[in-house]
């Protein structure tokens, strides 16, 4: 089912209409339908600790309020990792759109991922008042925050999570929305498009020069690219800017739109931070003012800046890798790309909004090690596998002989959505993945006609990477009683089984098809 | 629809064994790898004393540098290697292992010119890659080195026994003496091994009494491994479980009483139910984790108590039982959310409790 037919109005025709109205309020007339008002809002997300609250206190010189037991587990890198402090502070930073068509809400959390039933109560906790016809809850993915997921704790075999910390966030982010819905006032929006490229130095062997790097190549991928043996990122900056509608045009909000992993600071830091787009918001912000936005984008299959050389422009030297001042030279830099991108003029008054939504959307889950590890007890995903559209946690020992002592949870799927909206010439798509940008690049060939296209990767869910069906390596799953067995070698694919990461955390060789498969029906619904 | 536990066949899973003789020129590298995992996937394992963990080898295409790790063979434990030889490799992957000189690490290795990312790095002579990450790094420290070597040793040296049972005694052995280690790594490792051993015998009915005594109970070892080695001793039917999870939860103390009751919530039985009930009761921390454990259809039983917890004078507390009731979801429940949604006095809680009804009606 999508939201789009709710919509009675052709987009066509809206278009047209909003043109028309757009000329109008051009003129001086305020207009309630496509008049294009903006809010803006932020919380701080912090975890503070009863142990980390005089460490809060003391960095950023205001008390805290406890909202996270001790430790706090860092995400993303692996496991017991405990933070021993701060660096920069978690934001959930949000932007409220309306204009002709309808109202949407992005939110922007400091966060590895956010689970798409805690996003539903984050949903069901917003008052009626705020009129939000389509709420977007984005994890920026950096790996130096708090474990919301539940798989980095004190070891392989205990939770990270801490679920006074989830309903704390949740409170927040409904909050926030619910104040920047309450304070929308008029005002522009323009768009702008750049890229990274020339941004690294190109000293490594995957590093290119475009200012992000792929860490996972995969098969025919060098065919697709040979001149760079096969790496393949999306080095695109995407824009949108919100201002006051009246002169001197205060910036209120920038969004930039981007795909790498923030997870420059590497996996021994331990001191809580935002990673790069901390230091690339807070120099937009003290340049041109408003609320700097990071939104990732198609960020997998494992793009990002582990592997990059940036120039430090105070010793004019590549800045060491893994440290702060390596992600202060990368966010500034990519600042400064996205500054001189921004037209010099007035955003547009009006928008013509439109909004497509599809969910639950059923992704079927191969993965027998998720499947092994639930029916054990050991992976408790929080959120109930489906069959047939309903709860399904049975467990069973599916393979054959002499495998069948292994056991399987046996639901066949697994529930997520996917989302996409339009503002006059951009275009949008909310994936709940992480998201392959040869992928990507065919979502933003669906939308026809838009001059700005926009991937809003970990969108509303996180269910792991997304990666193009044809580069499926089945074999790390095709092999998975073998190796649970213990006797891989007796898998007939070895010893050619690659279980790196993309393939051993991966839902399935069905990610795609089922994301794919709702998501271009709701493209087409808005071109 | 209830869960059920699978009645494990101790049968052709045995057949596992066969890995660690055949395992050479494998390169299965599991996320999160265990300490086998790693000595049967590695085609070099080595201990090793690192000398320059910001080492580069030139690249000659880019005119740049490509970081590497120089480090001297201590003892070659698996593969070929000569002690006192300085080694070369790269490191690949997510969030890779990261030294300081002079750190003593086992490292495992893989041929370079099998890595689609950089066999390019041959051509700078190097032949080997780490993929090891932040939590397969092993740095041996003076509490760790004797007890992480022996058991890579013992690993190494159970794949090239010949025969099948020689091999099962040994891994029996090592196992063993990982669990009773007090390392919380190494337990933790044998445990997740144990579990993916299906019904392989790496413990058997004679070693009960001693791991229920010197790890299950023992507060000197770390609690994910007693209470991962308790659920793996219940799932092959060792134990009767429900009295040892209500002895846990009796006996620990906090921090670690947190994890028990988290898991002892997987483990439902009337007593486990009782007592998690009890403990809703408790003015800390734990009430907060016994409101969450008791968030499953199986303790459906506890929604009065649950109900009542959603008075409870701590905020954390009566907001588990929310999310503990949207969960359980039975008819009781929801009667439980729309009544705390309606009258409760603190407005949190009331907003809260209708946003878990209104979650309701939106799943299927």
């Amino acid at each position: 089912m999508t939201l789009a037919s709710s919509f009675r109005l052709s987009w066509r025709r809206a278009l047209s209409i909003g043109l028309a109205v757009s000329s109008i309020a051009l003129m001086g007339n305020v207009c309630s339908g496509p008049t294009f008002r903006a809010g803006v809002c932020v919380r701080d997300i912090t975890p503070v600790t009863p142990g980390l609250a005089a460490a809060y206190e003391a960095e950023f010189g205001e008390s805290a309020v406890v909202n996270h037991t001790d430790p706090v587990f860092i995400a993303g890198f692996g496991d017991n990792r405990a933070a021993t402090g701060y660096h920069d502070r978690l934001w959930a930073r949000g932007l409220v759109v309306d204009g002709y068509g309808g109202r949407i809400a992005i939110v922007a959390l400091d966060l590895v991922g956010y689970l798409n039933g805690e996003v539903d109560t984050i949903r069901s906790l917003l008052s009626a008042e705020s009129g939000v016809d389509y709420v977007v809850v984005h994890s920026t993915h950096q790996h130096e925050g708090p474990d919301t997921i539940g798989i980095w704790g004190a070891d392989s075999l205990t939770s990270g999570i801490d679920f006074g910390y989830l309903d704390f966030v949740n409170d927040a982010v409904a909050a926030c929305i619910d104040e920047a819905a309450a304070n929308l006032e008029p005002a522009r929006v323009k768009f702008a498009t750049t890229d990274s490229v020339g941004l690294s130095l190109a000293l490594d062997v995957e590093d290119d020069g475009q200012g992000v790097s792929d860490g996972k190549v995969l098969v025919d991928d060098d065919l697709i690219a040979p001149e760079t043996d096969g790496r393949i990122v999306d080095s695109r900056l995407s824009i949108m800017q919100v201002t006051r509608r009246g002169p001197p045009h205060e910036v209120m909000a920038t969004l930039v739109n981007f795909a790498s992993h923030p997870e420059s600071l590497g996996s021994n830091n331990t001191l809580i931070s935002a990673d790069f787009p901390h230091y690339a918001r807070q120099h937009i912000e003290e340049a041109i003012g408003g609320m700097a936005i990071w939104v990732s984008g198609d960020l997998g299959v494992l793009q990002g800046p582990l592997d990059l050389d940036v120039l430090d422009p105070l010793t004019n030297q590549p800045a060491v890798r893994r440290t702060f001042r390596w992600a202060q030279v990368h966010g500034e830099q990519l600042a400064d790309r996205v500054l001189s991108a921004i037209p010099d003029k007035p955003g547009n008054p009006v928008a013509i909004i439109r909004v497509a939504t599809s969910k639950p959307v059923p992704v079927r889950l191969d993965n027998p090690y998720f499947r092994f590890f639930i029916a054990i007890g050991v992976l408790n995903p929080r959120l109930s596998l489906f069959t047939d559209g309903l709860p399904d946690d049975s467990v069973g020992t599916p393979f054959p002989p002499p495998f069948d002592v292994i056991p399987q949870a046996l639901g066949e799927d697994l529930h997520t959505e996917v989302g996409a909206f339009r503002i006059n010439e951009a275009s949008f798509a909310v994936v709940p993945s992480e998201l392959d940008p040869q992928i990507g690049e065919t979502y933003r060939a669906a939308m026809t006609g838009a001059e700005h296209t926009f991937i809003i990767g970990l969108g509303n869910d996180e269910i792991g990477y997304q990666l193009p069906a044809p580069k499926w390596d089945d074999s790390c799953h095709a092999c998975a009683p073998f190796i649970l067995g213990g006797v891989p070698q007796l898998c007939p694919l070895y010893p050619n089984i690659d279980c790196n990461t993309v393939f051993q955390n991966n839902v399935g060789a069905d990610v795609d098809p089922s994301i794919s498969e709702a998501m271009f029906p709701i493209l087409a619904e808005l071109h | 629809m209830t869960r059920r536990r699978p009645q494990l066949a101790a049968l052709a899973i045995v057949s596992w064994l066969l890995g660690l003789a055949g395992s050479a020129g494998g390169h299965v590298v599991h996320a999160r790898p265990t300490l086998l995992s790693l000595v049967t996937g590695s085609d070099l394992v080595a201990h090793v004393r690192v000398l320059d963990p910001h080492a580069s080898v030139a690249l000659e295409a880019t005119g740049g540098r490509r970081p590497i790790v120089r480090v001297e063979l201590r003892e070659v434990i698996k593969g070929a290697g000569e002690p006192g030889r300085e080694l070369r490799f790269a490191s690949h992957g997510h969030g890779v292992a990261e030294y300081v000189a002079g750190d003593e690490a086992l490292v495992f290795l893989l041929p370079l010119a099998r890595s689609r990312e950089l066999a390019v790095l041959q051509e700078a002579g190097l032949r080997w890659v780490s993929n090891q990450e932040h939590d397969s790094r092993y740095v041996l420290t003076p509490e760790s080195r004797a007890g992480v070597l022996a058991a890579a040793r013992g690993y190494a040296a159970a794949g090239r026994l010949p025969e099948r049972q020689a091999r099962v005694e040994r891994l029996r052995g090592v196992t063993l003496a990982l669990l009773t280690s007090g390392d919380a790594r190494l337990g933790a490792s044998a445990v997740r091994d144990l579990v993916a051993a299906g019904d392989l015998p790496l413990v058997t009915q004679a070693d009960v009494p001693r791991l229920l005594a010197e790890v299950v109970h023992s507060e000197n070892a770390s609690i994910g491994v007693r209470i991962g080695l308790l659920a793996e001793l219940e799932r092959r039917q060792l134990v009767d479980a429900a009295p040892v999870w209500q002895a846990l939860l009796r006996s620990t103390n906090r921090p670690d009483l947190l994890q028990v009751v988290r898991a002892a919530g997987r483990h439902p039985s009337p007593e486990v139910n009782a007592t998690l009930v009890e403990m809703l009761g408790r003015e800390d921390a734990v009430a907060e984790a016994s409101a969450l454990a008791l968030g499953d259809p199986a303790h459906a039983d506890s929604v009065p108590a649950l109900a009542k917890a959603l008075q409870s004078d701590q905020p954390r507390v009566r907001m588990a039982a929310i999310r503990s009731l949207g969960l359980i979801a039975t008819p009781a429940a929801k009667d439980a959310l729309e009544a705390a949604a309606g009258t409760h006095e603190d407005s949190a809680t009331r907003r809260r409790a209708a946003a878990e009804v209104r979650n309701q009606t939106r799943r299927p």
